[in-house]
């Protein structure tokens, strides 16, 4: 946490921008142009550690483009990431994983030829190109106790096709805990869900920031993520335009125009 | 990293917990069915020369050099699905190399065969990197355009390299008859053996033998490489390199080292064929119009089953025992057509690749697993229920798909 701003104005840019310290994920000034057009305008924001933000706006809005150039899947126009205090602006993917930032996906990238164990256990190999690792079943074992944490300790030997609609986000989330991160961005994680399941997926998360973890949850509407997130963050064409907690910022007349005639908030 | 933690939670002590699953996984009596028909199939390759003739032997070794070629493709492109359509390319690399290294600079091919080797490999890494930013087709079309330029390099120097082949790469008849590493006594040969009749019998059985040798080194190295967790990573990579990018790891590293990898073994292998049973030629290595060995050795994958390192041995065999029987059909003429089975050859061969990819994909290995287990089931009058997951014939499927995919991307850019 960063102790040298306690005013209310902390999780606002100045004049001067974020640093690198202001949070463990901080973006500040990012950027994303695709050929002509703005995706994410100079968008800036901190994350502090083990706090949950709601990364929340209508369709179109830039939330995949930030959570791809923040990951590392897109490279971002302009602007810097730090993540740790450490830049990672521009860094591959998989070495923002290796530092600790997992991902998961919205359109959900199981690898359909093996089963949800096996499917975990690809995120605990080691990268490594000669290893004796995955031959004596350890690997195997960690990743079926990762798969009982997530709900899915009685699906471990089906393929991911044959999951339902909640069973592929949970194995989503089962990927990218045994990466071991500290961070994780979860990709509209509710979409879908009947309310058990969602209060089901709420504990899970909840109990992994619990343990340490700092989560950004993404998604275009709030419902649902009331219970869970500690701050909502809304933007609309790639700028922010309102942050605060989830109860207040519903109320915001910037945030209601956005979603007027659309969305529900 | 992941891997720490996992140490940590199981308590530490996974290295001797490994080492005990691989010494548990090869006591011959604990094996599953599959793996001890294996074993039988290696005593045969054993066993084999005691019912030829030394001038039999040409053919089965001929034979096993195939399989290592078609192990090496089966490594990167039924593996990672990075399809190559011109892996002679490695093969000629470690075989030019040794034999001009021997022919025209004197030097050993105890010495040649490894430097042929390691050249092949930076070899992989010329085509390798390339292919990290070159998608499906295009890849394709590069592999298959690499080994008829080089080609075109052996007739274009072949009078003279300067510096590395003084005396030229020899055209379409090849730079010569490099050293042997056997041969009878007084032939010059590395290891000279017994003299007259007995020589050549002992020269053949001993290409045989090292062949023999040289392809179980080979099976075992890629065997421990992709049922080791870099298998997971390649077969991961052939499904979708972003699924393996938001696991950690680096995909471009183990394509490129699945590149380097199968160009290190075709290139071993291509050297100490020019250096026991075949001559350094394009004919020879290339095969016909320079492309033959290289779509030779995708049908033997494509048989066996591509993306298990086993299925190109059995495709080998199928191939070589194709050849044998159709070859033995001279006298059954065909009506109508008014040829001769024989003459026919490759067709039949290539019908059968045809078949195989239509209706068992997964290749004669999968096909027989499965055939397999449903006798067992039955034996233990279960009903069986299928391979647990995907089909298992799904590897050539994928790489397909990935193709396919890649051409779409392709296409979409167009627009």
């Amino acid at each position: 946490m960063s102790t040298d701003n306690e005013s209310g104005e902390r999780l606002t840019p100045g004049q001067q921008g974020f640093g690198p310290s202001d949070g463990v994920l901080v973006a500040n000034d990012l950027r994303k142009e695709f050929g002509g057009l703005t995706a994410m305008d100079d968008l800036s924001f901190a994350v502090q550690e083990q706090e949950i933000l709601g990364f929340i706006g209508p369709n179109g809005a830039g939330k995949s483009t930030t959570f791809n150039c923040v990951t590392g899947f897109y490279g971002p126009t302009g602007g810097n990431v730090w993540f740790k205090g450490e830049d990672v602006t521009g860094l591959e993917s998989h070495e923002m994983v290796q530092k600790g930032m997992a991902r998961t996906f919205q359109d959900f990238a199981p690898l359909s030829d093996r089963t949800v164990v096996r499917n975990v256990a690809l995120s605990l190999a080691p990268d490594e190109l000669l290893t004796l690792a995955g031959v004596s079943g350890e690997t195997e074992r960690l990743a079926e106790e990762i798969c009982r944490r997530v709900g899915l300790g009685d699906q471990l030997e089906e393929t991911p096709g044959e999951l339902p609609h909640a069973g592929m986000l949970k194995l989503e989330i089962a990927k990218a805990i045994a990466t071991n991160p500290d961070l994780m961005l979860v990709d509209e994680p509710f979409a879908g869900l009947s309310s058990g399941e969602v209060q089901e997926l709420t504990e899970v998360l909840l109990s992994l920031r619990d343990n340490g973890m700092t989560l950004i949850v993404v998604d275009h509407n709030m419902r649902g993520l009331l219970n869970l997130i500690d701050r909502a963050f809304v933007i609309q064409f790639g700028a922010k335009i309102a942050e605060g907690p989830p109860d207040e910022i519903t109320d915001d007349p910037k945030v209601q125009e956005a979603y007027l005639g659309g969305d529900e908030i | 990293m992941a891997t720490e933690s996992d140490e940590s939670v199981l308590g530490g002590s996974t290295s001797a917990e490994r080492r005990r699953a691989v010494l548990e996984k090869l006591n011959p009596l604990e094996m599953p069915i599959r793996f001890q028909l294996g074993l039988l199939g290696i005593v045969g390759f054993v066993l084999l020369p005691t019912q030829l003739y030394p001038d039999q032997m040409g053919r089965p070794t001929n034979l096993l050099f195939l399989m290592m070629f078609a192990m090496s493709w089966d490594v990167v492109s039924g593996y990672t699905g990075q399809l190559s359509f011109g892996h002679a390319f490695f093969f000629a690399v470690g075989g030019y190399t040794s034999a001009i290294l021997d022919l025209q600079h004197g030097i050993t091919p105890v010495i040649g065969i490894p430097v042929g080797m390691l050249l092949a490999g930076v070899g992989g890494l010329l085509i390798g990197i390339p292919a990290l930013r070159l998608r499906g087709p295009y890849l394709s079309l590069v592999t298959l355009i690499i080994p008829i330029i080089l080609a075109k390099l052996f007739t274009l120097f072949n009078n003279s390299l300067p510096v590395l082949a003084p005396e030229g790469l020899g055209g379409r008849n090849g730079p010569g008859l490099p050293t042997q590493l056997f041969g009878i006594d007084g032939s010059g040969a590395v290891l000279e053996l017994a003299e007259g009749y007995s020589g050549i019998q002992q020269t053949a059985l001993a290409n045989y033998y090292l062949a023999l040798g040289l392809m179980l080194l080979i099976l075992v190295v890629l065997l421990a490489v992709t049922r080791s967790s870099a298998g997971d990573v390649f077969t991961a990579i052939r499904e979708d390199e972003d699924a393996v990018a938001a696991a950690g790891l680096d995909a471009s590293r183990f394509k490129l080292f699945a590149f380097v990898l199968s160009a290190v073994v075709g290139g071993l292998a291509g050297a100490v064929w020019v250096h026991t049973v075949q001559t350094p030629s394009p004919l020879g290595i290339l095969g016909q119009d320079d492309i033959q060995t290289s779509i030779d050795v995708i049908i033997m994958s494509i048989l066996g089953g591509t993306g298990t390192i086993v299925g190109p041995i059995i495709g080998a065999v199928v191939f070589a025992l194709s050849a044998v029987v159709v070859g033995g059909l001279s006298d059954v003429i065909i009506p109508v057509a008014d040829v001769a089975v024989a003459d026919l050859r490759p067709l039949p061969l290539l019908a059968a690749a045809m078949a195989t990819l239509v209706f068992a994909p997964g290749g004669v290995l999968r096909a027989n697993i499965r055939l397999g287990r449903r006798i067992l089931a039955s034996a233990r009058g279960d009903e069986y229920e299928g391979e647990p997951i995907g089909g298992g014939d799904s590897a050539l499927g994928q790489i397909i798909e990935k193709y396919r995919a890649e051409l779409r991307e392709i296409i979409d850019e167009r627009r």
